[in-house]
């Protein structure tokens, strides 16, 4: 199945899911989604029915409660929600420039990697 | 309004001299002058180069002596081709077509940005964060709001925002060490208004978008910014806090390798980047800061899409003057003008002496002395205002006539489809009579006046207060 963007609250779910030990219970969740705003459980239960319908979680039985687990990574969702067409136009660092940033490059080769990290190791030694 | 793309061009011509020149200074310019400069200077850049209707009297259009024959030819068949568009009009509304596509696409991607900052970040409640944060600020010296994150979404600490800033923290476990030189790096970068310098950085690209120099000068500008703020952040620090900079550059390094399979472009320029800083990092040699220098190169830079302006302005006014006065039909424009009368001298020998004299004097006034009396051989010695064809004007030797500045009359040569040459400015009517020989009959009404010569040509004579304002002769 091709994974959509999931509206804010759908990725609330998510990120509890993401964050903690699974398979998880409705209630586990529950109370991990309280920490921020009151939830309903029946808008929990059929927003999670839906994120199943959508691919993103397991759902499964551990003795009465429903458990979930989830079928896709963080890290794969969020590669999903930051790679827009224009992401494609700007495939090196940040999706708009108009930010600061510390260091803002994706692309880099193996080969410069390891010349840099040699630079690091002449500082450290000149160190001792 | 149909010509602002000529506009453009007056100002995109000048300044992009200057970013070359630049560009090709630079790597001696690093050696021993602080990064700061070089970030001033491009500020300097960007702002002349968004600004680019100031220094003009009046929006009407103005020429630049580069495409004047070009549009004069256009001119000429558009009127009679009824209405059709004219090639400025064309340049000008596919370069509006452009800026607005750049404009959008950053408009766009700024919001879709946004967006995706604020699903996927999260108040920090870790207090080692929180206080190396307040420290942070402390040192920098930044006072106003602004809030700490954490950011899922990005892979290096970032501000972002332009009104509210917020400075969002990647998932990274930075060391006690690491965690204040980037909290400061950001901080300074807040300080300087940095997001704001990059608006007007790509402001101006998105304006000259069709200018690849442009491109250049944001790179330069956005490598140079990065410098001069990791230069504030190591200011009196010593080597064992210039190390963990370069430490926890390089983890971000490591950190922000996403996509390995994406269309590599520019290694070269990351990694020759990334080295650059880290060693201007640990370089702890003082240099120069270069205040003067800023100066020069700033009003340099200032003046010259100025005069520029000025000059075709001041052209464009003598070619109108001309068709007025001449009231013949505009002839097709010659691209080289027939070979004017020259730089008229009353006696020769007389220069020569005086340029004798002045030999030991520096260029600058052997060119003062060319403006008064010009000669032949002085004009020799001028490299930059001495070139061919005022050489050819003084090898055809008339006797009247003055020279002022060949750059600026060519226009106005090809308007008046005459053989056109200056009179100098300044001189008051008796002199200009000596110089011109006593004219045969005079009309007009005190300011401006057509003498007609013993030798059957016509000079035209502008006097503002009675004191020569231009002119020039007509060779008939």
């Amino acid at each position: 199945m091709k994974l959509k963007k999931i509206p804010e609250t759908e990725l609330e779910i998510m990120q509890v899911v993401w964050s903690n030990d699974t398979p998880i219970t409705t209630t586990s969740i529950k109370r991990e989604l309280e920490k921020n705003r009151p939830w309903s459980q029946g808008s929990l239960q059929s927003l999670l029915t839906r994120l199943i319908d959508r691919g993103f979680l397991k759902g499964g039985m551990e003795g009465k409660n429903k458990t979930f687990e989830p079928l896709v990574s963080e890290k794969e969702y969020l590669a999903l929600e930051s790679a827009s067409l224009l992401k494609k136009l700007r495939p090196r660092g940040s999706i708009t420039e108009l930010v600061t940033a510390l260091y803002d490059t994706k692309e880099i080769s193996d080969k410069d990697i390891e010349e840099l990290d040699a630079f690091i190791e002449t500082i450290k030694k000149e160190e001792k | 309004m149909e010509n602002l793309f000529i506009d453009i061009l007056e100002i995109t011509l000048p300044i992009s001299a200057w970013i070359a020149l630049l560009l090709l200074c630079s790597p001696l310019l690093k050696r021993s002058y602080v990064a700061k400069w070089r970030y001033f200077m491009w500020l300097f850049v960007a702002v002349r180069l968004v600004l680019p209707f100031r220094l003009r009297s009046s929006i009407t259009m103005k020429i630049p002596s580069e495409v004047s024959s070009e549009i004069h030819v256009m001119g000429n068949t558009v009127n009679t081709a009824a209405s059709a568009p004219s090639l400025s009009q064309i340049l000008t509304v596919l370069w509006i077509i452009g800026m607005a596509v750049f404009a959008i696409y950053q408009i766009i991607s700024y919001i879709s940005f946004k967006r995706l900052v604020k699903r996927w970040s999260k108040d920090i409640s870790d207090n080692r964060i929180l206080n190396a944060f307040e420290s942070a600020k402390a040192v920098v010296g930044v006072k106003r709001s602004v809030n700490i994150r954490y950011c899922k979404a990005v892979t290096t600490p970032m501000i972002f925002g332009m009104i509210n800033p917020v400075l969002l923290l990647p998932y990274v476990d930075f060391t006690d060490d690491e965690l204040p030189i980037i909290l400061r790096h950001e901080l300074v970068h807040l300080r300087r208004h940095d997001i704001w310098y990059k608006l007007l950085l790509v402001a101006a690209r998105t304006i000259h978008w069709f200018n690849p120099l442009s491109y250049l000068m944001v790179r330069a500008a956005n490598k140079d910014m990065e410098l001069a703020c990791d230069a504030e952040v190591i200011k009196c620090e010593n080597s064992a806090f210039r190390k963990h900079y370069c430490e926890a550059i390089m983890r971000l390094v490591h950190n922000g390798r996403g996509n390995k399979t994406a269309l590599s472009t520019c290694f070269f320029f990351s990694k020759k980047t990334v080295m650059e800083r880290f060693k201007n990092i640990v370089d702890e040699k003082i240099k120069r800061n270069g205040v003067i220098m800023f100066c020069v190169v700033a009003v340099s830079i200032a003046v010259s899409g100025g005069i520029i302006s000025f000059a075709t302005e001041q052209v464009e006014e003598i070619a109108e003057d001309n068709l007025q006065i001449i009231e013949r039909p505009v002839e097709t424009p010659k691209p080289t003008a027939e070979p004017a009368p020259s730089p008229a001298i009353t006696d020769n020998s007389n220069v020569h002496e005086e340029r004798s004299n002045s030999k030991s004097t520096d260029n600058s006034s052997i060119y003062e002395e060319r403006r008064n009396s010009p000669s032949v051989d002085a004009a020799e010695d001028m490299p930059v205002y001495g070139n061919a064809d005022v050489q050819q004007e003084n090898t055809s030797i008339q006797q009247e006539s003055m020279y002022i500045d060949d750059a600026a009359k060519t226009p106005a040569e090809e308007a008046a489809g005459e053989a056109v040459t200056d009179i100098e400015q300044g001189a008051d009517k008796d002199s200009v009579y000596e110089q011109l020989g006593e004219p045969e009959s005079v009309s007009g009404n005190g300011n401006k006046e057509t003498y007609t010569l013993s030798d059957g040509s016509t000079a035209v004579v502008q006097y503002d207060e009675g004191v020569l304002d231009a002119g020039y002769i007509l060779v008939d």
